[in-house]
């Protein structure tokens, strides 16, 4: 009796989740006073948020073509739930395979003279057509390596680039940033290499970060960060913030301010340091990039500190306890 | 329209159970990203207020438990039988099988109900359009969607050793 009622508070929490999409007022207001009527309410409605966050588009099979083909290993599969295996594993790992005989192919097109580097200086953006229908806007301060002879691969040596890249299943689309590899599945995406931080934000479509290894699947929304040294961490992000860098926008959850400074000295094309005692203070909220004095003065001054200029930058620090 | 809707908010969290702890962080979190994303004025804030709130703790919790995961890996490795190096790995991995079981879970639904869930998830088209689109009604269309989230609820569920709630701490 009690899992009756436990699938019955489960099922009225998907109907929640579900109405709530484009729930009104009044529909929110309904929604509280359900979650009061019974603690159990909640932990419901948070299992079907963690599902619903796990989505990926690629676990659908695509649409007009149903070869879902799980067969054998299907009830061992469930039963061990290790090693369960859809259609999308099954192809997760092909696309791996092909990426051993791209790796494996790397070590000369290193060396061809096809390969070429297109670099922007801080403050320029720069948008490159990648042939095919690809593309990729590099930020301030950023260097690529790309490949005449090999439209689908791409090295990104320090930066920050959005790239769209046309989806071909044949040839995926491979980008390098020193250890890191990150595999298209058609998207548009933002990679980030700074001197101690490697990101992946995944605004479109999805990607596969190190195919060959952990191969990790990212889906439109959702963000990977590997700082020096450390594990990688999954993450989300509103995608529309993800390549705002474009419109001079950016935006951040809770990021250390030492990223927020690098950013910004690709934005603005002047370096931003920071004092030590504010490196790690936490910042959410996102940036309108204009002026130097402009944006960095309005960026201090909202988290209480100071911005000021200094020999070849700007410094930001606390500000002298006098003044506040 | 914050200020005005604190109160709403706060009832909000801790009928979500957010301890007063979380629920001020949420409410500071959300509080900065309205000021600083100049939003023009909202109809209906309420909806609005609560739907970040409630992405806001979902992540904060979502986070909290990869983390657990991972610390328990670093435990195993310092402590444990099995000697891993790669605890990050191990976490990743983790979060693999839990999107392999789902995806297993998907592909056993009738290929309407994949349609039609992708349409909403992935596509983010309301009910409605959706409706409009199959010509089948609206309560047709959620009656779809409930079947897809209760096999991916039930399939993230097993993996989780079907614990009453997904949270470790």
């Amino acid at each position: 009796m009690a899992q009756q009622r436990q699938e019955g508070i489960q099922a009225e929490a998907i109907e929640w989740h579900v109405r709530l999409q484009a729930g009104g007022t009044e529909d929110w207001e309904a929604f509280i006073r359900w979650l009061e009527s019974d603690p159990a309410h909640s932990a419901a409605y948070d299992k079907v948020k963690f599902a619903d966050a796990a989505v990926h588009p690629n676990m659908m099979p695509v649409m007009g073509s149903p070869e879902a083909a799980n067969d054998e290993e299907d009830a061992s599969a469930q039963a061990s739930g290790a090693r369960s295996r859809s259609g999308l594993w099954a192809t997760a790992l092909a696309t791996a395979a092909a990426i051993v005989a791209i790796l494996v192919a790397l070590p000369w097109l290193t060396a061809g003279p096809s390969r070429h580097e297109v670099a922007t200086a801080a403050g320029e953006r720069r948008t490159v057509d990648l042939g095919d229908g690809s593309s990729v806007v590099l930020n301030g301060s950023t260097r690529l390596i790309l490949d005449r002879d090999d439209s689908r691969y791409a090295e990104l040596v320090a930066g920050e680039a959005t790239f769209t890249v046309r989806h071909d299943e044949a040839r995926p689309f491979l980008v390098e940033a020193g250890d890191h590899r990150v595999l298209d599945a058609g998207t548009i995406f933002n990679l980030v290499r700074d001197r101690n931080r490697f990101s992946v934000e995944v605004a479109e479509g999805a990607v596969v970060y190190d195919p060959g290894g952990t191969a990790v699947p990212l889906a439109a929304g959702q963000t990977l960060l590997v700082r020096s040294g450390g594990p990688p961490v999954l993450g989300r992000r509103e995608p529309e913030d993800m390549t705002g860098w474009q419109r001079g926008r950016l935006s951040y959850g809770s990021v250390p301010l030492e990223t927020v400074a690098s950013d910004l000295s690709r934005n603005l094309g002047t370096e931003v340091r920071l004092d030590p005692a504010v490196a790690a203070m936490p910042f959410t909220g996102s940036i309108q990039v204009g002026g130097d004095a402009a944006t960095l003065s309005t960026l201090a001054s909202t988290l209480g500190l100071q911005a000021r200029r200094t020999g070849s930058g700007w410094l930001i620090e606390p500000q002298p306890r006098a003044t506040r | 329209m914050f200020l005005d809707n604190r109160g709403k908010l706060l009832r909000f969290l801790t009928a979500r159970r957010a301890t007063p702890d979380e629920a001020e962080d949420v409410l500071q979190d959300l509080f900065v990203k309205l000021e600083t994303h100049a939003i023009g004025p909202i109809a209906e804030p309420l909806p609005y207020l609560c739907r970040m709130a409630d992405n806001l703790l979902v992540d904060r919790r979502r986070s909290a438990a990869a983390r657990s995961v991972r610390e328990e890996a670093w435990m195993e490795t310092q402590f444990g039988s099995e000697v891993d190096d790669r605890p990050s790995a191990e976490r990743l991995l983790i979060s693999r099988e839990t999107l392999a079981m789902m995806s297993d879970a998907l592909a056993q639904l009738p290929d309407r109900t994949l349609t039609i869930f992708r349409r909403f998830r992935i596509d983010g088209a309301p009910q409605r359009e959706i409706a409009a689109e199959l010509g089948i009604s609206v309560s047709a269309v959620e009656k779809h969607l409930h079947k897809a989230y209760k096999a991916i609820v039930e399939a993230q569920a097993s993996l989780d050793g079907d614990s009453p709630h997904p949270l470790r701490s």
